[in-house]
Parts: C-alpha cells; sequence; structure tokens
C-alpha cells in the first residue's frame, strides 16, 4: 500500500464574521490520500471545499487539527509544503491577461525559484504537453476558457508537484472545453499525481477520482469510494416520465418504496424507487396511463450527492 | 530579478492608462512656468522644474506602483504569487521600483518643457549628483509605495487613504515650500523624511552649489534603505496576517 500524500486529522478553522459571530467553516475534517489517488471532494458552495484547499496550500492557518502533505506540516513547514504542491484554480482570474502563456508561464518559473534556463525550457515543454504551443506567444485575454484552464494547469505543473489540489477546475467551461480538461487530468492521473479535486460536477468526480468525500457545513459526511458510496444508498432506481398527469403523480407517490424527487405542472416526474417491487409498481402505473416517455437509470454520485447532502437551494 | 522586471514592464506598456500620471502631472510645470513667465521671476523655474519631477514620481508610485498588489488580488495572482516559496515580496519589491523609477525621465520632460517651451536656462551644473539623488529617491519613494501597499490589503478603504497621501508630503518633502522656509516643527519632521534630503541635493546640483553633499548622501541613502526595509517588513506582516484570515488575498 502506498503511503498518505496527505492526511488531515481533526482540521478545523473558525473565523468571526462581519457582525462578529463566530463560524465554523471547518469542523474536525478528517481526511487522507494515498500516493497516486485522485480524491474527489463534492459539497454544495459554502461547504467548506475552498477553506480547505487554502489550509492545505498554506494560504490559511487552521485553528485547529493537523493537515501534513508528503510528511509535512503546513504550518510550520511552508515553505517546504509550497514546493510540493500546485493548485488549480477555476475561473477567469488567476493569470496576467495581458502577457502571453509563455510570458506568464516563464514569470510563474522565476517566482517559484527555476532558474533561467530551466524555466524557459520547462514552460516550453508543458507548453507543447498540453497543447498550447501554437498560441503560446499570444496574449491571455484572446484564449477562450478551456485554453486559460490549460495554463493554470501548466503553470501548477512548473516544478513537478507531489500533490495537485484543484478547486472546481472547470467551472465555467463548455462541454467539450471541460472534456478535454479531464483527459488531460486522467493523464496525470494514469502517470501517478496525487490530486484532490474540489468539484460540483457529479460526472467528472465519477469519471476521475478513485474516491470521494463528500463534505457539508465544514464536516465530511461521507468518504469512500464511488461503488461504496453507490451502495451506501441502496439498489434504488431513478425513474424519469414526461406527460405525467398530477393525478398518476400523486398516486405514483402513494407506492411503498417510492420518493418523489421533481414533479412539475407540466407533467415532468422525477422519482427514486427502492426495491424491484417499487419499480415494477412504478413501471406499471405508468405504461397502465399510457406514459411512454420514460426512463430508468441506475444509481449515480448525483443520487449519492442527492442523499447525502442537503438541498438548502430555496432555504435561505 | 530580470523576470519581475520585464513582467511589470509589460503590464504597464500594455495597459497605457498605467503611465497616464507620466504625462498628465509634468504639464503641471507648464501652469508653473507660465506663471513664472509672466511674473518674470526665471530664478526660480529650477524649483518649479524639481517640483513637477517629484510629484509626478510620487504620485506615479502612491497611483500606480502601491496598486501593484491591489492589483494582483483583483486579478486572481496574488493566491498562486503566494503558493511560492518566499519570492512574492521580493518580486514585489523589484515590480514597485520598476514603476516608480518610469518617472525618471520626467526629469527631463520638464526641463525640456521649461527650457523650449518658455526659454528658461535650467542647467544641470552636477548631473551625477542629479542622477544619484533621483536613483535614490525612486528607491525610497517605492519603499513608501510598499507601505501603502500593505494598507490596501489589511484596509477595505486603502484607496481613500491613499489619496490623502501627496501635499502633506509634497510639504515634508520641501517640493511646496523649501523646508528651511517651513514652521520649526515641520522643519524638524522634514529632516527624518528621505524625500526632503532628496529634493535639497537636487536644488544643489542644479545649482551647482560647491562644496562636499556626501553628508546629505549618506543621510538620503540611509533613510532610503530604512524606508526600503520597512516598507517590504509592512507588506511581509500584511500579507502573513491575511494567512491569518485577517485580509483578503481576492476581491
Amino acid at each position: 500500500m502506498s503511503a498518505d500524500m496527505l492526511q488531515v486529522e481533526a482540521l478545523t478553522r473558525r473565523f468571526r464574521n462581519r457582525k462578529g459571530n463566530e463560524v465554523t467553516a471547518l469542523d474536525g475534517v478528517t481526511l487522507h490520500a494515498r500516493e497516486g489517488e485522485v480524491v474527489g471532494l463534492l459539497g454544495p458552495n459554502g461547504a467548506g471545499k475552498t477553506t480547505l484547499s487554502r489550509i492545505l496550500t498554506t494560504l490559511l492557518l487552521p485553528t485547529g487539527g493537523i493537515a501534513r502533505v508528503d510528511g509535512l506540516d503546513v504550518v510550520h513547514d511552508a515553505r517546504q509544503v509550497r514546493e510540493r504542491i500546485g493548485l488549480v484554480l477555476g475561473g477567469e482570474r488567476g493569470l496576467y491577461n495581458r502577457l502571453t502563456a509563455r510570458q506568464n508561464l516563464r514569470y510563474w518559473g522565476a517566482m517559484q525559484g527555476l532558474p533561467g534556463k530551466a524555466c524557459r525550457s520547462r514552460a516550453d515543454e508543458l507548453l507543447e504537453r498540453l497543447g498550447l504551443s501554437a498560441r503560446a506567444d499570444d496574449q491571455i485575454q484572446t484564449y477562450s476558457r478551456g485554453m486559460v484552464q490549460r495554463v493554470h494547469l501548466a503553470r501548477a505543473l512548473l516544478r513537478s508537484p507531489r500533490l495537485l489540489i484543484m478547486d472546481e477546475p472547470t467551472s465555467g467551461m463548455d462541454p467539450h472545453a471541460a472534456q478535454g480538461f479531464r483527459g488531460l487530468v486522467e493523464e496525470l492521473r494514469d502517470s501517478g499525481s496525487t490530486i484532490l479535486l474540489a468539484t460540483h460536477d457529479m460526472q467528472e468526480a465519477q469519471s476521475l477520482c478513485s474516491r470521494i468525500a463528500l463534505i457539508d457545513h465544514g464536516r465530511i459526511l461521507q468518504e469512500g469510494t464511488t461503488e461504496d458510496l453507490l451502495r451506501a444508498i441502496g439498489t434504488g432506481r431513478t425513474v424519469t416520465a414526461a406527460g405525467v398527469a398530477a393525478q398518476l403523480a400523486l398516486s405514483i407517490a402513494a407506492i411503498a418504496g417510492v420518493s418523489v424527487q421533481e414533479s412539475t405542472p407540466d407533467g415532468l416526474l422525477t422519482l427514486r424507487a427502492d426495491g424491484d417491487g417499487a419499480i415494477a409498481a412504478v413501471l406499471q402505473a405508468l405504461t397502465a396511463a399510457g406514459v411512454h416517455e420514460l426512463s430508468v437509470a441506475a444509481p449515480s454520485l448525483t443520487e449519492v450527492y442527492r442523499t447525502i447532502i442537503e438541498d438548502r437551494e430555496f432555504a435561505l | 530579478m530580470t523576470a519581475f522586471v520585464q513582467l511589470q514592464w509589460l503590464l504597464l506598456i500594455r495597459s497605457p492608462r498605467l503611465l497616464a500620471t507620466l504625462v498628465i502631472v509634468p504639464f503641471y510645470s507648464v501652469v508653473f512656468f507660465t506663471t513664472l513667465h509672466g511674473y518674470g521671476a526665471p530664478g526660480l523655474s529650477a524649483t518649479v522644474a524639481l517640483t513637477a519631477f517629484v510629484m509626478s514620481m510620487w504620485s506615479q508610485a502612491m497611483f500606480v506602483a502601491a496598486e501593484v498588489v491591489d492589483d494582483d488580488r483583483w486579478d486572481g495572482t496574488l493566491e498562486p504569487a503566494l503558493l511560492t516559496p518566499d519570492a512574492y515580496v521580493r518580486a514585489l519589491t523589484v515590480r514597485v521600483c520598476t514603476t516608480t523609477a518610469l518617472s525618471l525621465p520626467v526629469l527631463v520632460e520638464v526641463i525640456a518643457i521649461g527650457r523650449i517651451g518658455f526659454g528658461f536656462a535650467l542647467p544641470v551644473h552636477r548631473p551625477l549628483l542629479a542622477l544619484t539623488a533621483s536613483l535614490l529617491l525612486v528607491v525610497g519613494t517605492a519603499g513608501f509605495a510598499l507601505m501603502v501597499s500593505a494598507l490596501m490589503i489589511l484596509m477595505p478603504g486603502g484607496r481613500n487613504l491613499r489619496n490623502a497621501l501627496t501635499y502633506p508630503f509634497y510639504i515634508l518633502g520641501g517640493l511646496i515650500l523649501p523646508a528651511a522656509a517651513l514652521p520649526v516643527p515641520v522643519r524638524q519632521l522634514t529632516q527624518l523624511f528621505f524625500l526632503s534630503y532628496g529634493t535639497q541635493l537636487l536644488r544643489a546640483a542644479m545649482a551647482g552649489s560647491s562644496g562636499s553633499h556626501w553628508k546629505d548622501l549618506s543621510l538620503l541613502l540611509l533613510l532610503t534603505v530604512l524606508q526600503l526595509v520597512a516598507g517590504a517588513a509592512l507588506l511581509r506582516r500584511a500579507l502573513s496576517r491575511a494567512r491569518h484570515g485577517e485580509a483578503r488575498l481576492y476581491a
């Protein structure tokens, strides 16, 4: 078994908000990542993902607990930790947009202490590897969102980090760009990089991560492999049907083992049916009523997420 | 270090608004020279030229160089910069010095305006002394800009405060009036401020006053170094407070 590249034990971060009240952003988080593992951190906005990323990258100090990267404490050995990590942030910002990709990488390489010649050749090598060579001398502000993200990744890789921390790296990307970026992360995963990936995207987490931690209100609510998590929520199936009359939706909701997730006035019905009997009863009711536009899906990480993380979208 | 100078140079030339101060402030000299010309007071032309130059340098430092770190925060480049092992304060010091140093050609610019536009002689009798004093002034002013940068990280209203850091310092620097003409308490304060020694030396360099200026140069060097060290230390402390969650690293 490989050694732990990331060890987080009972990590806590509290701060005072503008009203002077104490807010707990992280509440005793424990998390481990073995060398070569891709660990996904899933949770809603404000769950604590970014706070955790900032502490692990030494940008923020914890108020309690321990975090180690490659055996080094993020508080006391911050300088050495910085030499071992790469941070990939999502979004448009984080680079000098009026500079070219090559100029950006050379600057960031100098900031990371790479000597001139080594810095230039490493920048060129990464531009080539990430498919940016042809546009390397164009200003970043002319790049697409996906290209900007590749420059972010190139910067993070300048010093060949032992641990890559990605905070919503595909946020705001179109599906093609996001898919392309995931391909690059897959390559890194296959080459043995250890990655902590904070994301909202279930498909991304499912395709890239060997292990997933669900976080909310600053606490890890559940952690395990995708298979473990799917097994934990049972054998339920998601049924989606269109053209369902309101009365029919009500009668289906009354079937034992059925929980309706969404029922819209225009007849769209999404529900979860637990157990073979419930699934059969739902399908029978729908087909008997002449509903033919329907699908049955095996549980995915989205169901795991919706089961474990409370929906607070409209609770504000 | 070259990479840091190059970055700042590219950022400045690709965003001309950052050079606006260097174009606008020297034109104050036109107003002052016109007044001198109208009142037949050519003897004050050197003071006007120096005032316009140092005002340009100070404005460039306060309104452009001091914003480098805040611009990094807005651009989202501050966080990744702090992930580098130990380089950010060093890089920022070089970048702020580079930005402030761009004001050096203004001295030539205002002298040319006075000579060509108004016919004032404006000789520089001791160019080496003028150059040395100007370079030290650039470094000291950049040091002050680093202190202002730190305040801008720590205080949400830092930009407003920065706007007030011009005329009081022009007085303390002996720009509006020579330090000797100021009331005693203010005069004593000027003796602690690097800018007053710099302007005094620049006046001497233009007037060609005889005698040694080693004492003033040494004091200017000492105060300049202290100013730069204090600026870098304050900035380092501000960034360290950000790590404690007491200042925002992103906008």
